[in-house]
């Protein structure tokens, strides 16, 4: 029976707590036999996780979804267009789910990633934001299926009194952990 | 001499640095001035990090701050640092892997509020959350004064710590949940 396979979406691999928490995902994933595939988006910079993904064989694949005209290097293009294609219209063939790092990088797959299991993890709270508060638009929220992971519990508090009831997806909560 | 290391990436989702400089300048109105904080991370706004210069050369107190201007990990940070205190920013008692990663490598964390709109929410907080700038300054005034008890007690409220970033197996069972539904 083929392993099964989960897809995380972010934008950095350096040394930062939202990557250390794709990290434990990854680690939490392979302990219950799931084989995670961590896509970054927009940066083709070698930083500091790629090395440790290297030694434990995660495939880590870097790219981009928009403004994929790359004639210079058809190399990268061809692969932003395999992921476009991918993400738009077999995830639900190759991934038990998708979980998106950071709402902030929610703008690049909201609209393209086509999955019955979207999972995207909240790792700011409103202070982080400009002037305090939440500038995501509401859009973000709109699809009952989706799950936003929040990290802390004030975060829920914080997008219930910005959003009210433009919130129709589930919103959950789970602690930041370290695997043993 | 207190040493105070700040491990944060200079950028505008971080800036609690304004707080620390008035801190600072609290501390040197009173004549303490054997406090120097080390902001360890890199500066990921250039326009913050000059606006934290100019400003602790306003308040006085430009040689008692330094940056590293990279990420580094702890266990490549020299003994000297990590004999220092590291604060960490916190949403209340919500706190990041930079505290984490503080205390398991059993330094001496504290933890400093960056979101006012919490204070009251932080109840039965151990002596190292400061809810505001007042109790932070009280507690560096008391790393002067009483180290070794205060120590003991930063030491004892970390170590209590490290369990709550475990997963239980009801943790497991709905982090599973969540990547296999």
């Amino acid at each position: 029976m083929p392993k099964s396979r989960i897809l995380i979406v972010s934008n950095l691999l350096t040394i930062g707590g939202a990557e250390k928490l794709i990290y434990e995902l990854v680690v939490f994933a392979r302990q219950n036999n799931i084989e995670p595939t961590i896509l970054i988006l927009d940066n083709y910079k070698v930083e500091y996780y790629d090395k440790i993904y290297k030694e434990i064989k995660v495939n880590v694949v870097r790219t981009r979804l928009h403004n994929i005209k790359h004639l210079r290097a058809p190399f990268k293009m061809l692969r932003s267009i395999y992921w476009v294609l991918l993400l738009k219209f077999f995830t639900n063939n190759f991934y038990e789910s998708v979980h998106l790092m950071g709402l902030y990088n929610l703008y690049q797959i909201k609209a393209l990633l086509k999955h019955k299991h979207r999972f995207f993890w909240h790792v700011t709270n409103a202070i982080q934001c400009t002037n305090g508060t939440y500038d995501f638009p509401s859009s973000y929220f709109d699809d009952e299926r989706d799950t936003i992971v929040c990290i802390n519990r004030y975060q829920i508090n914080e997008l219930i009194a910005h959003y009210g009831h433009a919130l129709k997806c589930n919103l959950r909560l789970f602690k930041l952990f370290i695997n043993d | 001499m207190i040493k105070l290391n700040v491990i944060a990436r200079v950028d505008k989702d971080k800036n609690s640095f304004g707080d620390l400089l008035y801190a600072l300048h609290q501390l040197k109105q009173e004549q303490i001035t054997q406090v120097n904080i080390l902001f360890v991370g890199p500066i990921g706004n250039e326009s913050l990090y000059f606006e934290t210069l100019a400003l602790a050369q306003h308040l006085g107190i430009s040689s008692n701050i330094s940056f590293t201007k990279k990420a580094i990990l702890i266990d490549d940070l020299s003994e000297d640092i990590k004999s220092g205190y590291f604060v960490n920013f916190t949403i209340a008692d919500f706190m990041g892997y930079s505290a984490l990663e503080a205390i398991k490598n059993n330094l001496k964390a504290i933890f400093y509020n960056a979101d006012s709109q919490y204070i009251e929410s932080i109840k039965d907080k151990p002596i190292n959350l400061c809810a505001d700038l007042k109790e932070f300054i009280s507690l560096i005034k008391r790393l002067i004064s009483e180290k070794p008890a205060v120590d003991a007690e930063i030491i004892k409220s970390n170590e209590r710590l490290k369990d709550t970033f475990r997963l239980s197996n009801n943790d497991k069972r709905t982090l599973l949940s969540f990547i296999k539904p």
